[in-house]
Order: C-alpha cells, then sequence, then structure tokens
C-alpha cells in the first residue's frame, strides 16, 4: 500500500468538510479544494447566497423507476436558487440512533432535482432531499417523504474478485477417496492379523 | 468441554450454515468463488451420511455422538454465495454482510483502537487484537496501519482448524470457540495477517459481567491455552452498537459497514454509502495475493493533516 | 566344535577390526553357544542362537535394572516438567506469539521420522531378500514401534489443551492438515505394531517353553497365546510369509504418507519457507536419513548391551553406512533446490527467512547440519579408512542431531518471523522444554530395554530360515550362481560373522 497524500479534514473540519465532500460526491481533492476556494473567496461564492436566492427544497417524492426494477427513482422539487446541488438521504438504523445515508447529489433541471437509487434494503424508510450551504456546509432546506420499499438488492459482493483454489473443487469427492484409502489400510492390516491368527492356528498340524 | 456438546452460545448472531467439517469452502469443500462458478454450488455437500461413514472408516467409533451430528451436519452453503443469494429480496439470508474499511488518510497511529479493544476484552498488552502497524515507505515516508482480523471470506485459519473450533457466521464473522479449541495453533501458522494472539498463560482477569457467559462473540475472559483473536465485538453489532476500536477511535478512521445494505459508519457518526466510498477511494484490501478475500478495506493515506495542506493551497 | 569356535572368534576378530575393542567384554556373548553356528545347527532348540536371542528376557544382566531405573528417572522428570507446564501455560516451555510453534513439533517430527528408519530397513531389506538383514530386522523394527509412539506422544506437550484432544474423533474437521496427521500417525503406528508382531510369531512359540523353563510360566503362556499354536508347518509358513511381505510393503507408502502429511502441516500455510511444494519429499527423505541413522546407533548401543557381536559385525554397518548415504546425498541436494528458488527470486518474506537462515542469526545451527549432519557423515562413509563401527555410529548420532536442529530452524524461523513487520521473534529454551524433549530421547532406550524384556531380540527364525535357503540354494544349483562356495569347506579365512557360513555381500538368491 502506497501512501497517496489525499487531502481529508481533521476532525476540527470535518463537520463541515463532510458535507463539502459529500457535496462534490466524494470526489475528493478536486471537490474539496474547489469548495474550500469558494468558501474563502468569501464575496463571490458567497454572493450566490444572498437572500432573495435562497433555495428551498418544497417535496420530495419516491417512485419505482419504470422497466429497473427495484430501482428507485427521487424527485425532489427546488425553488429559489436552482444551481446548487441537492443531496439526497435515507435515513438507517443500521448503528443505533437513525442517521442519513448519503445516496449522491443532484443539479436540479428545471427546478426539480432526481436521482436514481438502487434499494439495499426492505421497509418502510425515509428520504431526505436537502441543500447545503457550500460555505459553511450547514444544510439550510429538506424536505422528507416516507416510502415502503418493498425489493432490495445485495449493495455489494466480494465474490466476483476470488479465484477460486483448483484444489477445493474436489471437495467431497477427495475426502472421501482419502477416506476410503484409510478403511482399506486399516481393513487390510485388521484382515491380515485375523488371517494369521486362525491360519497359524487352522494349520497347526500338517 | 461441555461446551463441545454445545459449541456455540450466541448472544446474537446465528452461526453459519457452513459445514465446518470439510471447512467446505476450503481445500475440501468449495472455494467461496464457487459462487462465481455456475453448477458448482450443489457439488460440494457433503451429506451427513457419507461423513458418518468415513469417521467409522477412521475408527471413530464415538462419531455417533450428537455433537458430532451438529458438526457434520448442515447445508453447505459458502458464505459468499450467500451473499449473491440473497439477490432480489434482503430479506432472505443473513440482513448483514459485516465489512470495514480504514480510512488511513487519517490515522496517526496513536493505538487509541487497540486500548479500548484491550479493555473491553481484558486482554494482556502484548495481544494487540487490532494491532498499529507503524510502515515504513520505499521512499522513506511512514504512515501507521491497523490490523483488526481481516474476516475472511476465504479463511485459511478456519480451513486449518482440526476440530472446527474456528468458524464463520453466515453474517461473516470469523470466530473461535475457545472451549473447543485444542491449542494447536496452526491457525496461527495460516493466518497471512498475524491476527491471532495465544494465551500462553493465565488471562487477564476479567470482571464478570450478569448475563453474558463467554461465547465465540463475547470471548471474555480469554481462556488459558487457546487462541484468541478479534471478533469485531460480535456482541454489539445485532445490537446496533460500534465495535469498541471504531467507538474509540479519536480519528474516526475505522468505518465498520455492512455489505448488504451498502452503509458504514465511523465513530464520529460520519455515514458512507460503502461500495461508494471503497470505490471512490481507492479502497484496497490487505495482502490481496493470498487469495483469502479479506473483509477489510483500507484506503491508503498517512495520517496527512488536511488543514495544513489547504492553509497552503 | 573346536573349528567352529575358532571361527566364531576370527569372525570376531574381523568384526570389530576398527580396534576399538567394544567386544571385548562380552564375550561370553557368543562363547557359550558353541552349537549356533553349526551349518546343521539350526534345528537346536537350545542353540547359542537362541540363548542369545533370549538372553535379554531372562538374564539381561546387573546393569538392566539400574539403566532401566535411571533412563525412568529421566522420562519421569521430564513427564513432571510437562505437568507443570500444563499448569503454567505453553510460555512456561518458552512460547509466544512470534514463536507460536518450536521445540515440540520439531520433537514430533524428529521421533516419528526416525521411525521410519526402522521401519524401511526392514521391510525394505525384507522385500529385497537382502539375507544380512536377518540379525537387524528385530531392533529396527521396534525402533520403528517404539519411537513412532514417542513421536505421536509429543503432540501432547505441544497442544495447549491436550485433555481436548478427543475432539479430533468426535468433532473432526477434514480439511484440516492436522485431522490428516492424526489419521496418518495412528494408521502408521498400528501397521508398524502389526510389522512387528507378525515376525515375531514363530520366535515366541519357539522360545515358550524356554521361558516356562527358566522361570518364567507367565510370559510362557503369553507366547504361547499370540503365537497361534505355531509349529513351523508349511502352510503357517506360507501365510505368515505372505501376510509379512503384504505388510511389508503397505508399511513403505505409509511412511511415506505420515511424513507427506506432517510436512502439510507446514507447507499447507502461506508462511515463507514452510509453503514450498518440495516440503513432503524432503520430509520423506530427512525421515529416512535420520530413521537409518538411529537404526545404526541403536543396532550398535544393543549390539554391545547384549553381546550381539557375533552376529552384527562391521559389514552390518558399513552396509547400513551404504544406505545412508545416498539418503544424506539427497537430502544435502533437497536442502539446494529447497533454498535457490526463493533466495533467487527473493520474495519478500522468502528472503528475509532464507537470509534469517544461510547468512543470519539461525546461521550457525544451519551451517553446523550442512557440515557436521550431511557433509561429515558422507565423509565417513566414503572414505574407506574411515569406513568403521566406531566412525560410522559416530556419524549416525551427527546425522541425527544435526536433523533435530535442522528441523528447529524450519519450524523456529518462519515462526519467528513478522510477516506484517518484517521483525524476527524469538525462542527461548527453557528447562520445561528441554527436560520434555530430553525424557524423549531417553525414553527410546528405556521403551526398547523394557521391549526387549519381554520378546527375543533377535529374529531367530529368520536368520535361521535365510541360512538354511542359502544352503539350498547353493548346493543344488551351482550353474546359477556362479563359483559357488561349498558350505563348510575352507571358510575360516574369509569374513564370518553369521553362522559359520560364508558371508555373502550379495543379495541372497530367492527362496525357492
Amino acid at each position: 500500500m502506497t501512501p497517496t497524500p489525499r487531502p481529508h479534514p481533521r476532525p476540527t473540519a470535518r463537520l463541515a468538510a463532510r458535507l463539502v465532500a459529500r457535496l462534490a460526491g466524494l470526489a475528493g481533492l478536486t471537490a474539496a479544494a474547489g469548495a474550500l476556494i469558494l468558501a474563502g473567496a468569501g464575496t463571490g461564492g458567497g454572493a450566490a447566497w444572498a437572500a432573495a436566492a435562497t433555495p428551498t427544497v418544497t417535496t420530495i417524492s419516491v417512485a419505482p423507476t419504470p422497466g429497473k426494477a427495484p430501482n428507485l427513482t427521487l424527485s425532489a422539487t427546488v425553488t429559489g436558487d436552482t444551481a446548487t446541488p441537492v443531496d439526497f438521504y435515507v435515513t438507517t438504523t443500521l448503528f443505533g440512533n437513525p442517521q442519513l445515508v448519503p445516496l449522491g447529489p443532484a443539479t436540479p433541471a428545471k427546478g426539480v432535482a432526481t436521482l436514481t437509487w438502487t434499494p439495499t434494503w426492505t421497509g418502510n424508510e425515509t428520504f431526505t432531499a436537502a441543500v447545503a450551504n457550500p460555505a459553511t456546509g450547514k444544510i439550510v432546506t429538506k424536505a422528507a417523504a416516507s416510502y415502503t420499499v418493498t425489493a432490495a438488492t445485495p449493495g455489494m459482493s466480494t465474490a466476483q474478485a476470488n479465484t477460486p483454489k483448483p484444489l477445493a473443487t474436489f471437495g467431497r469427492g477427495m475426502v472421501g477417496f482419502l477416506l476410503a484409502i484409510v478403511f482399506a489400510i486399516w481393513a487390510t492390516l485388521l484382515a491380515t492379523l485375523w488371517r494369521v491368527s486362525r491360519g497359524v492356528a487352522k494349520h497347526a498340524t500338517t | 468441554m461441555s461446551a463441545s456438546e454445545e459449541p456455540v452460545r450466541f448472544t446474537g448472531i446465528r452461526r453459519a450454515e457452513q459445514n465446518l467439517v470439510t471447512g467446505e469452502d476450503a481445500t475440501a469443500g468449495c472455494p467461496s468463488g464457487d459462487a462465481g462458478m455456475p453448477g458448482s454450488g450443489s457439488g460440494c455437500k457433503l451429506s451427513r451420511r457419507s461423513l458418518l461413514g468415513g469417521a467409522a472408516a477412521v475408527g471413530a467409533a464415538a462419531a455417533a455422538s450428537a455433537a458430532a451430528l451438529e458438526v457434520f451436519g448442515g447445508s453447505a452453503k459458502p458464505a459468499a454465495a450467500d451473499t449473491s443469494s440473497t439477490a432480489g429480496s434482503s430479506s432472505s439470508g443473513p440482513a448483514h454482510q459485516w465489512a470495514m474499511v480504514l480510512d488511513l488518510r487519517n490515522c496517526d497511529g496513536c493505538k487509541a483502537c487497540t486500548m479500548a479493544c484491550q479493555q473491553r476484552h481484558s486482554l494482556w498488552p502484548s495481544q494487540e487484537w487490532i494491532k498499529v502497524y507503524t510502515m515504513t515507505t520505499a521512499a522513506g515516508g511512514t504512515y501507521h496501519m491497523a490490523r483488526p482480523c481481516q474476516m475472511c471470506e476465504d479463511p485459511p485459519c478456519l480451513y486449518v482448524c482440526p476440530v472446527g473450533a474456528t468458524f464463520r457466521t453466515d453474517e461473516g464473522l470469523v470466530l473461535v470457540d475457545q472451549d473447543a479449541c485444542i491449542g494447536c495453533r496452526t491457525c496461527m501458522a495460516a493466518c497471512p495477517y498475524e491476527a491471532r494472539y495465544f494465551n500462553w498463560g493465565d488471562p487477564k482477569p476479567a470482571a464478570k459481567i450478569p448475563g453474558m457467559p463467554r461465547s465465540p462473540d463475547w470471548p471474555v475472559p480469554q481462556v488459558k491455552d487457546t487462541v484468541g483473536k478479534c471478533v469485531w465485538c460480535a456482541d454489539r453489532l445485532p445490537k446496533g452498537e460500534l465495535p469498541a476500536c471504531v467507538a474509540g477511535c479519536p480519528m474516526g478512521v475505522i468505518y465498520i459497514g455492512d455489505l448488504t445494505t451498502d452503509v458504514a459508519i465511523n465513530g464520529l457518526g460520519n455515514v458512507v454509502r460503502l461500495s461508494e466510498f471503497i470505490r471512490d477511494n481507492d479502497g484496497v484490501r490487505f495482502q490481496e495475493e493470498y487469495g483469502t478475500s479479506p473483509r477489510v478495506w483500507y484506503i491508503p493515506g498517512h495520517g496527512q493533516d488536511l488543514n495544513s495542506d489547504s492553509a497552503t493551497a | 566344535m573346536a573349528d567352529v569356535t575358532q571361527r566364531e572368534q576370527s569372525g570376531d576378530g574381523y568384526g570389530d577390526g576398527d580396534g576399538n575393542g567394544n567386544g571385548n567384554g562380552n564375550g561370553n556373548g557368543y562363547s557359550h553357544g558353541d552349537g549356533y553356528g553349526h551349518g546343521d545347527g539350526h534345528g537346536d532348540g537350545d542353540g547359542g542362537l537362541r540363548a542369545l536371542a533370549m538372553r535379554p528376557v531372562l538374564r539381561p544382566g546387573r546393569w538392566w535394572a539400574p539403566t532401566v531405573g535411571v533412563l525412568a528417572l529421566i522420562v519421569a522428570w521430564g513427564v513432571a516438567a510437562w505437568v507443570v507446564q500444563y499448569h503454567r501455560g505453553l510460555g512456561s516451555a518458552g512460547y509466544n506469539d512470534h514463536a507460536f510453534w518450536a521445540i515440540y513439533i520439531a520433537d514430533v517430527v524428529t521421533f516419528i521420522g526416525v521411525s521410519y528408519g526402522g521401519a524401511v530397513v526392514s521391510a525394505i531389506l525384507r522385500l529385497t531378500g537382502a539375507e544380512w538383514r536377518a540379525p537387524l530386522t528385530r531392533i529396527a523394527e521396534g525402533t520403528a514401534v517404539v519411537t513412532v509412539l514417542i513421536g505421536g506422544a509429543f503432540i501432547f506437550p505441544h497442544l495447549g489443551r491436550p485433555e481436548r484432544i478427543l475432539e479430533l474423533i468426535y468433532r473432526p474437521n477434514l480439511s484440516s492438515p492436522i485431522f490428516w496427521d492424526f489419521v496418518a500417525v495412528s494408521t502408521y503406528a498400528f501397521a508398524s505394531m502389526v510389522f512387528f508382531y507378525l515376525p515375531l510369531i514363530p520366535d515366541l512359540a519357539d522360545a515358550a517353553d524356554r521361558v516356562t523353563a527358566a522361570g518364567r510360566p507367565r510370559l510362557g503362556r503369553l507366547y504361547r497365546l499370540v503365537s497361534w499354536r505355531w509349529r513351523a508347518t508349511p502352510a503357517q509358513r506360507r501365510i505368515l510369509s505372505g501376510s509379512v511381505g503384504l505388510v511389508a510393503i503397505m508399511i513403505i507408502p505409509l511412511a511415506v504418507s505420515v511424513h507427506s502429511v506432517l510436512s502439510w502441516a507446514f507447507a499447507l500455510t502461506s508462511r515463507p519457507w514452510w509453503h514450498e511444494s518440495i516440503w513432503a519429499p524432503y520430509f520423506v527423505v530427512a525421515a529416512l536419513y535420520s530413521g537409518i541413522a538411529l537404526v545404526i546407533v541403536i543396532v550398535a548401543l544393543f549390539r554391545k548391551l547384549y553381546g550381539l557381536q557375533a552376529l552384527i559385525g562391521e559389514r552390518h554397518f558399513v552396509r547400513l553406512g551404504f544406505i545412508l548415504a545416498p539418503f544424506g546425498a539427497a537430502y544435502l541436494y533437497l536442502t539446494l533446490a529447497d533454498f535457490l528458488p526463493g533466495g533467487y527470486v527473493g520474495d519478500h518474506g522468502v528472503a528475509a527467512v532464507f537470509s534469517s537462515v544461510l547468512v543470519g542469526r539461525y546461521a550457525i545451527g544451519f551451517w553446523l547440519f550442512v557440515v557436521g549432519g550431511c557433509i561429515a557423515p558422507l565423509l565417513v562413509i566414503a572414505i574407506p579408512r574411515l569406513r568403521h563401527t566406531r566412525q560410522i555410529v559416530a556419524a549416525a548420532v551427527l546425522v541425527d542431531l544435526a536433523l533435530w536442529l535442522k528441523r528447529m530452524i524450519m519450524v523456529v524461523a518462519p515462526a519467528n518471523y513478522g510477516r506484517i513487520s518484517g521483525l524476527f521473534g524469538s525462542y527461548h529454551f527453557t528447562w520445561i522444554s528441554v527436560s520434555v524433549t530430553l525424557a524423549g530421547v531417553a525414553a527410546i532406550p528405556l521403551l526398547l530395554l523394557l521391549l526387549f524384556r519381554v520378546v527375543p531380540i533377535l529374529s531367530v527364525a529368520e536368520i535361521e530360515e535365510l541360512a538354511h535357503a542359502e544352503q539350498q540354494v547353493h548346493i543344488p544349483s551351482p550353474a546359477v550362481i556362479p563359483a559357488p562356495t561349498p558350505v563348510g569347506v575352507n571358510t575360516r579365512r574369509q569374513p564370518s560373522d553369521l553362522l559359520g557360513r560364508p558371508a555373502t555381500f550379495d543379495i541372497a538368491p530367492e527362496t525357492p
């Protein structure tokens, strides 16, 4: 493992940087640096957040993607500033308290941001669409909706990476074969002892 | 020894429906790669009858005990096949396939994970179930790398255990039944990650917690002259709690996750989509060349301080 | 009779031609048996051969009890050390996480390895009909049985939880090499006991009356019980020789399997130097090499203890040396073949371990093994001036010590190597591990002394049969064997140490 220098927020900067990174779809250096430049510029990017232009997520809707089960299409309606990407989340309780799992960003087109998501678990889930201030990382607007996910596909499988071990495929046959050999050896030894004891006793007289 | 009849006393995790007799996905069974080999899945089942016949062949008359039936029994389903078999509906099959991601970009080698683990499991200082190695690169740089149990999908330690004391749950955790371990240490020889630690003398005393008897997922206190290893705090996971090392890492390096739901979280509350996180950050698995298919991904890095980086930017 | 005795003495002079005088104090071992060497004396129930064979059973000598006592004390000390280890934990034997396998597994490999020598000397020589084997087979087979039992017993100190060993039977994991070790070793141990027992039947039947007359009626009854009314009838002979032949054939691949599976306990892990395809044959050759060396040592020991110089002479040691030498050369060759590919390519872990062995922290032990355990014994056998009993026995002792050392290095070096850190841990001997190991060493002569306290040390029937067969062939078919030496005709000048007949260095003719 060669360590590659990768900028990543220290804990102090994390809360802000996390959302920044998320905003950029976790694209790493470029996005993070870009966001920080934005933040640093202050007067430029920040100007887009004048009160009149503040975006508002009014609704979020969830529907099956036609013809691509079990995918879901998440749609968020945005008013105001529609240039800032909308982040989609789903709530999980896998690790205790409800937590938002980022599903990815989408830039609104004609006031509607859409994202396709392949569910990885089923159940009645809460979906959230939110827009964060690129400068502070704070969520300024959000909307949530419930939807019952009925079909899901596992998110990740590692099986494809494995090269099968050639001897392992013998499996049962090899074990059975070896045990049969061991059995034959013990049987032969015991039979030999039996044959000698019986034979010698039987032929004691010529 | 009574545990040999009741080898698993689980609090929350179901034992894998996996044939421990042959290791099944070991040399005598199906590799986990079988999942990618059409039609091979059914060919790797060892019937109870044939195995009992085989046991008799080695003169093992005692094989007929109930415990033996337990060990011999079970369908042979490699865990990797489990993952794919759940396609279409994650409600059938195991709910979770646990995984870890270690974001080394944040690791400064403070060993808080090691200490949290040792405290929780009452371990001697030398028993570093999660061990932080300081590595040196060819160019002279250093980075820190925490090594928990890699929870291999193709675990060499499981295959070589002569009595099936090491087993794999259907949620992908490789655990040790210390009440069955005979202390042969072949697993220590087999593990390419040196993740196993033997109790060479008396284990560190541990206060008894009511309602928590020792079990493979809660191996506290350790058992003298048997092998122990990182269990990813298997008793906590079903309860939605974070393993001690994950919770104890002040840098948020260690993410515990679930391959099935594709979610991972670290001790600072950062939630990520597991597959995306690994893919976008070039996550790699340690020592892939051994074909063990670990469940731990590392994101390379050396504890760099992003603040200072950005300050110069 | 006078003639025979004189010949015996001249034969003895040859047998101890190394001049170390090791036969001098044991003249009574054969001189009273004035009839046993006679050409027609093999039907003689009270012959000297029988007296010699039964002497350890009936009159082992005054040294016997004190010797057994001392050896038993050493073994008891080792057992006590093991009990202490069991209570304190394996760490008290010097183990740690960076030396998780060490002395006891090396002992297991060594003791089970030396067992092969006894089996193969007996089995291969039996199958090829080498007549000179006759006085050695019982000792060799006894050594095989005793050492495989000791080697198997070393599993107990090796395990942290030996009281759970029965799990191997009632909840085995069939994919584990350790399980197959258990299967292979127990099968081989059983086969070696059968191989020891079958040729014993005629001798026990023959000796039953003798031990009864000597005041050991219970032993006599036991002999009769386990010899199944053996009267050496042709049908009985046919059955027994067929069975012995079958077991002799079986025991060779069985032993190969044992040492292969033992090596796979190492080679089926991905650890550098253990994970080598060459290890199975490497272990087999090591077992043969050290095993034949141990047969030489044990034969020399018991020849001296029980005065068998008349039957076992220098030519036996020379021939055993000739068998030993190719295995020594083969082992040296396999060692080179083992090291060259890994040492040449320089894969990270393999290179580190090989460096530590060849030039690093284990280098002294390794080169001691190469020089003392391979080259020196080969020279002793290769140089005629050195090729004498005492030197060959010394070389054999060296071989066994060196191979134990080699196995220690083979076990400890890869176990010490930290595969992630690249650093080496270390193993330290403790009084416990040394005591237990020495107990195993002491247990070999102890168990053999006890074994030959109840069974004849010589395979009387085999010795007589071979002598008889040779006569039968020599006389009627002179055309087949060029220039036969008629029995009883002026053999005084020839080396003769077996039954007063001409020594034949060729393989004996087939029994018709």
